[in-house]
């Protein structure tokens, strides 16, 4: 150990002599050298008077330490400046490398005892890698010897760790004390459900003291998943909840205690209430690490992080163990997702009836019908608000940081009491049912209409659904990161050998690669934070992603968990509509970047959610088709419709649409009209006049339009102009930025492929020509940040949601014919044979207008 | 080690006790307050018998009265180098744990034998030699304490196993 001055000495500080050689043995608390400094003293001179001098004070330096002098750093004469230089190197005779209860493990010495000088060497073990005793700490080095070893013994039975978390990842837990009667009774409508689901009883947790009966739903699939994968993996348990709840979860999950054994680590250990820390467990490097979780913020998105659709079982429940964590966002679209998901691996292949994908309500639809579904889940909804507004100060103080303080601790242990015992007595499930129940009664004549198969009218309907099969897929996924792990250390380790010695040698598995020295171990261990990302973003390679009524307005869109979810498959996540982008996952079918998205560039595919959450789980890009939506009004062109493009675009063409776009006139016409409609005339914005419903406009090709856009245009007028001004300023900004990049893009392909694009109509526009040379980038959305057109989002941020979106995609005005609104700019897909142009646009909005004025 | 330790209490006793069993009582208490407890520095084991009692002395205001007990009884002092008997309750592959009596010791992989390897993939994980002899949560273990740490009321120490002797039982 390096000796140094306490920073309170007096410096500048002289050696004067020095009392031990190199190499000899001092004691603790033995004087080793002598030191002088300068210090101002008050003393009486002989007169009486008092006089200030400075004088050359000698002190002595005690060791704080005892053991055997390595070095000498300073020599006699020599001066120290500041407490950072190193005096004397001491080696003790126990480096302490083990700490238990501030008592050294090996020596057996006690670290916490202080001394005069007011040294402390508990500092030289800091490490906590136990999963069940936050008393014992160990040294970086102690650590690091641990972790070889650990990871020798993984690589020799070809193993890498997995940390698992609980709660909605490989199970659901809840108080609500329903279950527990559905369980028992085989009549309830649930029983199917829950009868296998496991209770046990915690005596010290809950209100008063009285016990609390936890009742946990294991994932479907659980038990094969854990036995193939602890094959493979060495699997540990990272969960939020308590010690003894860990411990009951573990010993339902894993009886015999050879999947998880001892490796169980709860919050009561895991240092954090609020996030999850791999280093917590793998201080030195976690190569070798998976884990799977159903949220990525506590774990700060890590590389090593697989992140699973939360199970989400007993509906409205969530997480019981989640009230110290931020709230979560990504919760209720990926439980849809998996509904989704689930009714179509029920009906085998994927066929999904276009009126349940088209219906705007983003309800799950699961099969069965929408109607019993969506009030159960909305009153969900209201229960979380409610249970939101109550929780809030707590989240603030969460927030603040303050997870380590007592007094925050306390409080939010007592707020989970309070949130356990509000969920026994309120038990939203059983109330859920009523309302099922209800519904059921007062849709029976709708039953035998609906020609929906899954429902037997006569029942009562079930609330809870056993119908999850992520496990499937998370292992698939684990398996094959495992091989590519290991395939890829054969091949580092016969690479580092050379030759082909080592190459028979690394392929006779593990019992050899055992005899091979430290070095290779180490040296050639691939890392799973490269590998891993590089299988997940394989999945959206160049794939291009805005998000349409995913993310909520107002906040982040990068930072959100959607998005960072995407972006650890390889998307990116971009704001608006753009040539680039490839894909809008939108959960209505009528947002602005949809109809934008489907006017303008006829090769984004725009998908329901649920093809993004499946992807992700399926860790490769489903074909699109039977995600698609129907984008509105889809009965014009949904039967003529040809096959869609290719759904893997090449990046050619790709970039022949993004010319297209963003040299391209008219969709801005498009994008003016809806600037239009909304300072206007409100009252013709499609998505005000529509509440969400699922039928087509009627049919509206006799009326006559002409005259409509007349009357449109006139009462349009007046705001026509500003609006113009403003946006072609905007526009002008992007002009340049466009024309460098696309300016050697000859105009003759662009004309081609906008005629592909909409041959519908014989004669093109006659103001097409001069609208020509306005040209706009498509990046608005990015762009308008910077734009006068902020002043407009700003505005329109105040007003519906979707007419926030409208505004996004607003763009320029056209003053000679527009005033129309343009609610049908959608199809986008389907109207590649379909002849889409200006007079066709308007057709659309017209009608939309006329229906609903 | 134990000792016979001669020791005072002083117990305070309500005036609702006061009468012809108070005697008995004051010894309830003093056996229920007293036995299995931990001064930091020895644990209590048994009280043999309360020699003496003083007259109670009744406090001013309250009205309780105040006995002085001395008492003779088993105490129990761990010392460092002391050899003792123990049952391991947790293991891991920093080394195990183990209770000698109330007092909780704690063995780390330096001071076990270096034939005796932790084997994490067995259930329970355990410490073993492939010779029979096996550490695992409930076996019996000899250990040296090679140090002992007091805190108020409660102390721990570290032991060893890595000399003649020593190890399972």
């Amino acid at each position: 150990m390096l000796l140094t001055f306490p920073p309170s000495t007096r410096f500048p500080v002289t050696i004067t002599q020095i009392h031990f050689a190199q190499h000899a043995e001092v004691k603790k608390l033995q004087a080793i050298f002598t030191y002088s400094y300068k210090s101002l003293i008050t003393e009486d001179n002989e007169d009486g008077e008092e006089v200030q001098r400075v004088t050359d004070i000698i002190s002595k330096f005690e060791t704080p330490v005892g053991g055997k002098i390595v070095k000498w750093m300073v020599g006699k004469g020599s001066t120290v400046t500041s407490p950072s230089t190193g005096i004397v190197e001491i080696e003790e005779p126990c480096p302490h490398p083990v700490v238990w209860n501030n008592q050294c493990a090996v020596c057996g010495m006690d670290l916490s005892e202080q001394t005069y000088i007011n040294f402390h060497n508990i500092e030289t073990a800091n490490i906590n890698v136990t999963h069940d005793n936050t008393g014992l700490k160990i040294s970086r080095g102690e650590a690091e010897n641990i972790e070889k070893e650990a990871k020798k013994r993984l690589l020799s039975s070809k193993k890498l760790s997995l940390v698992v978390d609980l709660d909605q990842t490989i199970i659901q837990a809840t108080v609500d004390p329903t279950v527990g009667e559905w369980r028992d009774d085989p009549s309830n409508p649930n029983y199917p459900a829950v009868k296998d689901v496991e209770a046990f009883q915690l005596l010290d947790e809950g209100a008063g003291g009285r016990g609390c009966w936890y009742y946990v739903k294991l994932r479907p699939g659980l038990k094969r998943f854990l036995e193939s994968i602890s094959k493979l993996y060495e699997c540990h348990i990272y969960t939020m909840g308590t010690r003894a709840y860990a411990m009951s979860i573990a010993k339902i999950v894993d009886p015999e205690g050879h999947i998880f054994g001892e490796r169980i680590l709860s919050r009561d250990e895991s240092g954090s209430l609020t996030s999850k820390s791999l280093e917590r467990l793998f201080p030195v490097d976690t190569k070798m690490v998976v884990i799977i979780d159903d949220r990525g913020d506590v774990w700060k998105w890590s590389e090593n992080l697989i992140k699973v659709t939360p199970y989400d079982f007993f509906v409205g429940i969530g997480d019981i163990n989640s009230s110290f964590l931020p709230k979560r966002h990504d919760y209720q679209l990926a439980q849809q997702a998996t509904a989704v998901a689930n009714a179509q691996k029920s009906d085998d292949p994927p066929v999904i009836n276009p009126e349940q994908l088209t219906a705007p309500p983003s309800m799950p639809t699961n099969g069965m019908e929408d109607t019993p579904m969506i009030d159960p889940v909305e009153e969900k909804k209201d229960e979380n608000e409610e249970e939101d507004a109550g929780v809030s100060p707590l989240e603030a103080l969460v927030e603040m940081g303050g997870g380590d303080d007592p007094d925050i601790l306390a409080e939010q242990t007592s707020r989970q009491n309070e949130t356990l015992t509000a969920q026994q007595k309120e038990r939203p499930l059983a109330r859920k049912q009523e309302v099922l129940d209800k519904q059921d009664s007062d849709s029976v004549s709708n039953h035998s209409n609906n020609g929906d198969t899954n429902s037997d009218s006569g029942h009562r309907h079930n609330l809870l659904h056993d119908n999850d099969n992520e496990l499937e897929y998370l292992e698939k996924a684990l398996t094959e990161v495992h091989l590519e792990f290991f395939e890829e250390y054969q091949r580092r380790l016969v690479a580092s050998k050379g030759g082909r010695v080592a190459q028979v040698r690394g392929g006779k598995g593990p019992k050899k690669l055992a005899h091979h020295g430290d070095g290779d171990y180490l040296s050639n261990v691939p890392d799973i934070k490269h590998i891993m990302p590089r299988m997940k973003r394989q999945v959206f390679d160049n794939v291009v992603l805005v998000f349409s009524g995913v993310i909520p307005l107002g906040v982040d869109v990068q930072s959100y968990d959607v998005a960072q979810w995407a972006k650890s498959f390889g998307a990116m996540v971009v704001e608006g509509i753009s040539g680039a982008v490839t894909h809008v996952v939108a959960a209505r079918a009528r947002t602005a970047k949809v109809r934008s998205a489907a006017t303008k560039f006829p090769h984004i595919k725009i998908v329901t959610p649920q093809w993004f959450f499946q992807s992700i789980v399926m860790w490769q890009k489903l074909d699109e088709t039977p995600f698609l939506i129907n984008v509105y009004p889809e009965d014009r062109f949904a039967n003529s419709s040809p096959p869609l493009p290719s759904s893997s675009m090449t990046f050619d063409d790709l970039e022949d649409h993004m010319e297209l776009s963003s040299d391209e006139e008219e969709e801005d016409d498009d994008a003016d009209s809806d600037i239009h409609t909304l300072d206007g005339r409100p009252g013709v914005i499609p998505e005000l006049m529509l509440p969400e419903q699922s039928e087509p406009p009627p049919d509206l090709h006799d009326l006559n339009w002409d005259e409509m856009d007349r009357d449109l245009k006139d009462f349009m007028g007046s705001d026509a102009d500003d609006t113009d001004l403003e946006s072609r300023n905007g526009a002008d900004a992007y002009e340049s930025d466009n024309e460098s990049s696309s300016g050697d893009q000859p105009g003759g392909s662009l004309k081609v492929s906008l005629s592909t694009k909409r041959d519908r109509s014989a004669t093109p526009p006659p103001d097409e020509t001069d609208e020509q040379k306005i040209t706009v980038s498509e990046p608005k959305e990015k762009e308008l940040l910077k734009s006068p057109l902020s002043k407009r989002v700003r505005l329109s941020n105040s007003r519906s949601s979707s007419l926030k979106n409208l505004s996004l995609s607003a763009e320029e005005p056209q003053v000679g014919e527009s005033g129309m609104p343009s609610p049908a700019q959608s199809n986008g897909e389907k109207e590649g044979s379909v002849r889409g142009d200006d007079e066709d646009d308007f057709d659309l909005e017209a009608e939309f207008a006329n229906e609903f004025s | 080690m134990f000792f016979l330790y001669d020791l005072e209490r002083t117990i305070t006793l309500h005036p609702f006790y006061f009468g012809p069993h108070m005697r008995e009582y004051l010894i309830h208490k003093l056996l229920t307050d007293v036995e299995g407890t931990c001064t930091g520095r020895y644990y209590i084991i048994c009280v043999l018998d309360a020699y003496n009692i003083s007259m109670g002395k009744i406090l001013p205001g309250s009205g309780l009265a105040e006995f002085t007990i001395s008492y003779r009884a088993v105490v129990w002092r761990p010392f460092k180098g002391e050899t003792v008997d123990g049952v391991v309750t947790a293991v891991s592959k920093l080394g195990f744990f183990a209770n000698v009596g109330p007092l909780p010791v704690f063995v780390s992989t330096h001071l076990i034998p270096a034939d005796v390897k932790f084997d994490p993939t067995s259930n329970p994980p355990q410490f073993s030699d492939n010779e029979g002899q096996v550490i695992e949560k409930g076996a019996h273990v000899r250990l040296k304490l090679v140090g002992t740490r007091s805190d108020v009321g409660k102390m721990s120490a570290i032991g060893s196993i890595k000399e003649d002797y020593l190890g399972c039982l």
